[in-house]
């Protein structure tokens, strides 16, 4: 008797998983069908967007690795005596990198923004970078100053930083280059 | 018979070639989004192409000794005026004098800007083959049309052109 309320026991219980299991199927399919396209485009969208993300990271990593790596970041701290037209910057007396700015990348700047300005490979050793900065000066006048840094590429990524910033005491702006510890 | 087949086999590697070597150099090709670039330009301030991305750009290649291009030009800024909000016109100069440019641009009067490509870094960049160059730049900011050189009566196409694109 105890054997047979075993059996019905287990075969209802069996019984009932499979209406459970068939049920929540059924629900999963029917969602999957209820979804809108427009749900399904967007994330596929982001699946693309997450893929393109990674596949750019791993070029990057293959294409810069780390212990050859250069990059160089410029920044822009108020602005209130220059008015930043351009940047070219040499590394050891060739040119690196080139840049013109329009009003809206200078005003990206202001708010906070840093830019990559350059991300390239250099060998190790004794080194020197030279940015020259142009734009309009205090009085607006047409405004073209240096600024370099000598500095040691060893193993590891080296990150440095254009920075152009308001010396309130001389009413000038000051240029610095400096490297990310 | 055999011959017959390397003659063709022939022919269609040459084509291929061909194709590839068209590919390669020249404009850039319709559909592809083109070269950005930015330039010092005759509104004081320096414009960059990939800003104007969401509106219809139309992207003019011209220099002062060409007569035809200063033709388009007035044409390009007869079109600007009458057309509906949403269209750039962005001019190119490739004259390495820009003082010069700019005493023309003031007889010329245009109503859209014309950026200053005094060391032709933008006229290399797109290979330019001939001048004028006009290319229509759609709002996703891939390149729709191109149209070499000038003759009267091509505003016409322009328009229509426009129009489609503004229909999109």
């Amino acid at each position: 008797m105890n054997i047979m309320t075993s059996f019905w026991r287990q075969l209802i219980g069996l019984f009932l998983v499979v209406i459970l299991v068939t049920s929540g199927f059924a629900q999963e399919v029917k969602t999957e069908a209820a979804a809108p396209i427009d749900q399904q485009v967007q994330d596929l969208k982001r699946s693309v967007l997450n893929l393109n993300r990674e596949l750019f990271v791993l070029e990057e990593e293959l294409l810069f690795p780390a212990n050859t790596q250069l990059m160089l970041f410029l920044s822009m701290d108020v602005g209130k005596y220059f008015e930043l037209d351009s940047v070219e910057v040499t590394l050891d007396g060739k040119e690196l990198s080139s840049y013109l700015y329009t009003p809206r990348e200078t005003d990206a700047l202001l708010r906070g923004g840093v830019q990559r300005l350059y991300i390239g490979n250099l060998k190790s050793g004794e080194h020197e970078l030279v940015a020259v900065f142009t734009g309009k000066g205090p009085s607006g006048r047409d405004y073209r100053r240096a600024a370099s840094l000598g500095f040691e590429k060893t193993l590891g990524a080296k990150f440095v930083e254009l920075k152009i910033s308001d010396r309130d005491s001389s009413q000038q702006p000051e240029f610095v280059i400096r490297e990310w510890e | 018979m055999s011959l017959s087949v390397n003659k063709w086999v022939s022919i269609f590697a040459v084509a291929l070639t061909l194709v590839a070597v068209r590919a390669d150099s020249g404009l850039p090709s319709v559909g592809e989004s083109p070269p950005d670039f930015a330039l010092a330009s005759s509104t004081g301030v320096n414009l960059r192409l990939s800003e104007y991305r969401g509106e219809i750009v139309l992207l003019n290649f011209w220099a002062s000794s060409c007569r035809s291009c200063r033709a388009e030009l007035l044409q390009l800024n007869s079109i600007v005026a009458t057309t509906a909000s949403g269209v750039r016109v962005l001019s190119v100069n490739i004259d390495d004098n820009r003082a010069k440019v700019e005493q023309d641009l003031r007889a010329l009067k245009l109503g859209f800007p014309v950026m200053f490509d005094t060391e032709q870094a933008v006229s290399k960049l797109y290979d330019l083959p001939t001048l004028p160059v006009t290319l229509f730049i759609d709002q996703l900011g891939r390149l729709r049309f191109v149209h070499q050189g000038y003759k009267a009566g091509d505003e016409k196409v322009y328009k229509d052109e426009l129009a489609n694109l503004l229909a999109e």
